[in-house]
Parts: C-alpha cells; structure tokens; sequence
C-alpha cells in the first residue's frame, strides 16, 4: 500500500489522502467484515461449546 | 476619503489583533485540555495495576504508579523538555533544517531558568505544550510500572521510572517525533501517535528491567511451568483500561500542532507534530476503527476479559504510527491483526520464564514494533515533513526507527536495572514478597475486613 500521489511534498496536496485511495478500499472493506465474521463465528463456537459443557457436568 | 481608508485601516488592523489573539487562546485552551484527558490515562493506570495485583499488594501498587508520575515532573521541567529541544540531529547539539533544535535553541526555551519556563504575558504556549509532554512522559513511565508489580522497591523503581520518563523517551522523541529529527528528515522516519517513541521504547525498557527483575515468588515451578497469578480486582482493572482509552483521546490530541501559534505550521489546519498536513476527523476514523479491530482480535483469540481490553489498547497501538494516513477499514484490520497475535507473544515471553505480570511487553513492545513497521509496509510513499521534495516514509525508514528504539530502551533498562540489582535497590526480600507489600512497606491494608483473601498456588 501507497500514498495516492508521488510528490515528494505536501504541497498542492488536496482531497483524500489515504493510504490506497481510489485502488484498494472494496479490498480491506471486504477483509474488515471477514474479520467481524470469523470472529463472531468463532465466538458462537466457543460459547456453544461452553453450554454444553454445563449440561454434561465438565465446567 | 482618506477618513475612510484610516477608518478602514484602523478596523483591518483590530480584527487582525483579534483573529490572532482568537487563535493563540485557542491552542493554549486546546493543549490544555490535553492534560486532564490524559490524566485520565493514569486514574485508568492506577485501577488497571491495583486490579492486577493481589490484595495484599494493592496499595503498594498505587503508590508506585501516583509517585513516578510525581517524580517525572520536576525531572522533565529540569531536564526533559531541554533534551527535546536540544539533541533532535542526534547528539552534537546541532541546529536542524527547521531552526528549531539544537544547544542554542534549548537554552532559550527550555533551560529551566528561562524567561518562558513560567507565566508569562507574552507567551500562552510553553506552559501547556510542556505539560502535554510531561504527561507523555508519565505515560511512558506507567507502561513499565504494571510489568514490575509486587516485587520492585519502590525507590529503584522510582529511579527506573524518571530515568525512562525524564530522559529515554524524551531523547527518542527529539530523534523521531520532531521536525528536526534526524530519523525523520535522514531516513523519513513516521510515527504520528507515537508507537515508537513511546509504546516500543518503553516496552523495550521494560523487557530490560523484567529480565534483571526476576518473576515473582511463586510464578514458576521447579518443571518450568507458569503458574497464573490473577489480580484481586478484574472489575477494577477492566475499567481501567477503559480509562486509559479515554484519556488516549488526550494523548491523540497531543500529537497535532493545532493552528493559532506563531510556531504553530499553518494558520489555518491542524497538521502532525513533522508538519505534514492532518485532520482530527481522520484520525477520529482511525482511531475508533483500530480500537474496534482490537477489541474483537483479541476477544477471539483469547476470550479472556483481561486481555481483551488490553486489545483496546493494543489496536489503537498498532495503528497509532498512521492515524494520519489510514483508510479505516485498513486501521480495523490493522488493529484486529496485532491485537490477535499479541496473547501469543505474551505466551512466549512467559516461555522463556520472563514474569511480565500485565503483558507490558506483549501490548507496548510488540504491538509498538507492529505499529511502526506497518507503515511502512502500507503507508510507504508519504512525504515524512512539509516543504518541497522532502524524503518519504519507507520501510526501511521505519526498520531503523523500529531498531533504534529497541536499542534506545532496552540497553539503558537492563543496565541500569542490572545496577540497582548489583547495589541491592532492585527487588524486595523475599519475606516482604510473602507477607505483602501492603502491610510490610506502606503500610496500610487495602482490605482491613480483609474481603479479598487471596488464594493462589504462588502463596
């Protein structure tokens, strides 16, 4: 990942100037909502396991 | 006619006096603003290393953590803020490109006897800039404290502290967080919120002293297994964290030059402290989505309540070196990266029977390296000052700041912890240890109905 421009200054320098703008953004949006995902399925995970756990009596 | 042009004259010129007098008030209020957000850094400090210790050792850590914040103040009034402003080009005490740096420059306006070292009519700004600083310097000081809790004497601890909060980082921060640098203007060196200069540096210090410091009775047994040690209060030390986040956002604010001074770098725009152009909506972006990605790294890998909080932090850590420069989702997942893989260094500093008691290392030390590399892994090609064709950030850059930091820690905490081990002043006896630090040093019992036994294996 880059800055969006290649001044070498500030200067001029206007509008958006994220790291990847107008390349990248549907590439880390798409990775920050895996990112929700595998952590709320592995949560549900864990949390199943963790009921279940009582019922059998290994808590 | 000419009445008129005098008139017109005459009303350009107090509205000019206004406009600046509006700006000056306005930076001075807005650094000033910073200190009781970041006090609030050491109220959540205070909570989060009282939580953590044993009942029996409650207070005492409390005590450490108010009196280094204490001891730090008068040191960086003499000293500190004199080190930011003289060694930025290294250690000739030269003047930088800038004109803001150097011998002659320090004296001027932060030699302790100088006319701008106190209230002063002419000058709203010296004041409140030092006293964000010194509050980093406190801060700094704090991320070595929790990794020591229950067995460090509290005078050795005292000395580690100034010298880490007075001198080291401060010397780090002239280097790398300073127009003048030498890291910024010779290798592009970026680090706007201070991964580096604060978090890598004193995390590095702090796996010196740890090293020298030895674990705490009880901590490892004889086959090399860890045993846990849990504090009396997670509650307490949960909120904690929680308001070290919130005075973060005091910290953060610190970090911006803010418009309205005559050193400020625009007259119109907040810009980083290097100069380069920044906005507080940006970094607002940044910094939630990091906290956020944090937070849920670490509760997924961990589930434990402790140090998902400490992901808080430690997403915030790893993308403070480019709050200025993310895209947010790219900060989220930044944040949720480090925070996911910070339990497993904390694992293995434990491995190699190293009795880091808050996962200083693991949160400041690792996630500070993180956070100043990952810019330049996705952020490389930024102008690193403002003016024409100045260097960029790079991944080299970043690399050697990354080195010096762990050099300019370490080196300085495992010697002079090494020291005060050699003279006796490093660590408490051992009966102490047992008994509790509460009763046998303050003394004061935390618990007088004694509420919270604790009944650990290390006991």
């Amino acid at each position: 990942m880059e800055a969006p421009f290649s001044t070498h200054t500030w200067d001029g320098i206007t509008g958006a100037i994220y790291a990847g703008y107008g390349s990248s953004e549907l590439f880390w949006i798409a990775l920050c909502y895996l990112c929700v995902l595998v952590a709320v399925i592995l949560g549900w995970r864990h949390e199943k396991h963790a009921y279940e756990a009582t019922k059998t009596g290994h808590h | 006619m000419e009445q008129d042009l005098a008139t017109l004259a005459a009303t350009v010129a107090e509205l000019k006096a206004k406009a600046a007098a509006t700006g000056t008030t306005f930076s001075e209020t807005f650094y000033f603003l910073t200190i009781p957000l970041m006090v609030l850094i050491h109220v959540g400090f205070l909570a989060y290393e009282m939580g953590a210790s044993r009942s029996k050792n409650a207070l005492a850590s409390g005590i450490k953590n108010i009196l280094a914040f204490a001891m730090i103040v008068p040191f960086f009034y003499f000293v500190g803020w004199w080190i930011y402003w003289a060694f930025p080009t290294g250690v000739d005490l030269s003047a930088g490109p800038a004109g803001i740096s150097g011998l002659d420059y320090a004296n001027s306006v932060a030699a302790p006897w100088s006319e701008f070292m106190g209230p002063n009519l002419d000058d709203r700004s010296n004041g409140v800039f030092w006293g964000a600083f010194v509050m980093f310097a406190a801060t700094t000081a704090s991320i070595l404290s929790g990794a020591l809790i229950e067995r460090i004497r509290l005078t050795g601890f005292v000395v580690l502290a100034t010298v880490l909060g007075g001198f080291i980082w401060i010397l780090a921060a002239a280097w790398g967080w300073h127009a003048d640098g030498w890291l910024v203007t010779k290798f592009g060196y970026h680090d706007f919120g201070a991964a580096g200069v604060v978090h890598l540096i004193a995390g590095a210090f702090t796996l010196g002293v740890v090293i020298n410091l030895g674990p705490r009775i009880g901590k490892f047994n004889p086959d090399g297994s860890a045993n846990a040690i849990p504090g009396h209060s997670m509650p307490m030390t949960l909120v904690g964290l929680m308001l070290i986040i919130a005075g973060f956002w005091g910290f953060l604010m610190g970090c911006v030059i803010v418009p309205g001074e005559t050193w400020s770098w625009s007259t119109s725009s907040f810009n980083t402290i290097y100069g380069t152009p920044m906005t507080l909506s940006g970094m607002t972006f940044n910094t939630l989505m990091g906290m956020a990605g944090g937070i849920i790294g670490a509760w997924m890998i961990t589930r434990d309540p402790f140090w998902m909080m400490s992901g808080a932090l430690g997403g915030i850590i790893s993308c403070a070196a480019g709050l200025d420069l993310w895209y947010p989702p790219m900060a989220f997942v930044i944040g949720f990266a480090g925070a996911a893989t910070m339990p497993f260094v904390s694992s293995f500093v434990e491995r190699l029977k190293i009795d880091d008691a808050v996962g200083a290392v693991a949160v400041h030390m690792y996630l500070g390296f993180w956070g100043v590399i990952v810019v330049g892994i996705a952020a490389q090609g930024y102008p690193a000052l403002a003016g024409e064709s100045t260097i960029d950030t790079s991944f080299l850059g970043q690399l050697v700041g990354a080195l010096v930091m762990i050099a300019l820690g370490f080196i300085p905490g495992y010697g002079l912890s090494f020291f005060l081990k050699a003279i006796g002043q490093l660590r408490v006896p051992a009966e102490a240890e047992i008994l509790g630090l509460d009763k046998t040093k303050v003394p004061a019992s935390a618990y007088p109905e004694a509420l919270h036994p604790t009944v650990t294996p290390a006991e």
